[in-house]
């Protein structure tokens, strides 16, 4: 294998024809750049960290398999990026059995008659300004965090990854219906979580 | 349970004396003819938010969301959570990566060098 291609940083031309050619230099430097943000998009579907870097391990290994259909219409990261999800879905998927959390804490509680009673009662500050806090920034992370592998999935690819309903569901192979009875879950534990980071006057 | 705020005081008693009787209310209210309750709301509110409510549902769903002052401020919060979860994590997609255990580096470019495909 060529050491010259350890020392300089390809182009992603370049890059890609290495890589094609089996050069190791090049395997090294598409692993070296985008591993750290793959790892970190695994974690955040799965909470094992040794899960997360085996997603992240089949993505590369799928990636080196199918270089060859690559076909350059997408920058390779975004490439790489959505090989990673996928590989990090067979793993959620994989280990669905053992999480099989209750979230019917977090969900939105009706009185009798079928009416809200909403913990929350000012203004919900806007998305901007909340930003602009670390605790929430912070908040919200832990919160995703939280979430059961199974509903963080599904929160993830709709409302993060950008997939539609009916792509998310054949992403976890589970009916539409199911998807979006998960999605509502999800985002309502969601929003339980965060209730107190939300509020005018609050914190 | 649900956080009733300040019940202890005589002013957040008050209020929540106020917001169980809005709900007795509504509860009327959502009995008439084209009316829904909150929890009819809930269950439209996926479809809502992806524009694909019937227009008929889309018609109650507008006018429960004008009466219902508990539903607005929950579908808000709801929309602001989904918005803060994006913003959130487009920041980390941003952000400089974080260092790569050498170990898994190691071990990627080793199972290319014996041809594993994948899980």
């Amino acid at each position: 294998m060529s050491s010259v291609s350890n020392l300089k940083q390809h182009t992603e031309t370049e890059l890609l024809e290495g890589l094609r050619a089996g050069d190791e230099g090049c395997a090294r430097q598409l692993v070296e750049a985008h591993a750290g943000r793959m790892l970190a998009v695994a974690r955040r579907f799965l909470d094992d960290e040794d899960a997360a870097q085996d997603a992240v391990q089949d993505a590369f290994a799928s990636a080196f398999a199918a270089i060859d259909r690559f076909r350059g219409d997408s920058a390779l990261g975004t490439w790489l990026h959505s090989i990673l999800v996928n590989a990090a879905l067979k793993r959620v998927r994989a280990d669905r059995r053992r999480h099989e959390i209750s979230l019917d804490d977090l969900m939105p509680v009706f009185d009798g008659n079928g009416c809200r009673l909403e913990p929350l009662q000012g203004r919900i500050l806007p998305v901007d300004q909340l930003l602009e806090r670390q605790e929430v920034r912070d908040g919200v992370r832990k919160a995703i965090a939280c979430l059961p592998e199974g509903y963080r999935a599904v929160v993830l690819l709709r409302d993060i990854e950008g997939y539609n309903t009916d792509e998310a569901a054949a992403a976890l192979s589970i009916s539409v219906g199911a998807l979006k009875v998960r999605l509502h879950r999800g985002r309502a534990a969601l929003k339980r979580l965060l209730e107190p980071l939300l509020e005018e006057g609050m914190s | 349970m649900v956080r009733q705020r300040d019940s202890g005081t005589p002013a957040g008693q008050v209020v929540n004396i106020y917001r169980k009787l809005m709900r007795r209310v509504r509860w009327v209210l959502s009995r008439a003819p084209h009316m829904i309750r909150c929890s009819e709301f809930e269950d439209f509110i996926l479809d809502y938010l992806d524009d694909d409510l019937p227009s008929a549902e889309q018609r109650k769903f507008d006018f429960h969301l004008r009466l219902c002052p508990e539903c607005r401020i929950y579908l808000d919060a709801y929309q602001t959570s989904v918005a803060l979860g994006r913003a959130v994590c487009d920041e980390l997609d941003d952000a400089i990566p974080e260092s790569v255990p050498e170990d898994l580096v190691a071990a990627v470019l080793a199972a290319r060098e014996f041809g594993y495909e994948g899980g």
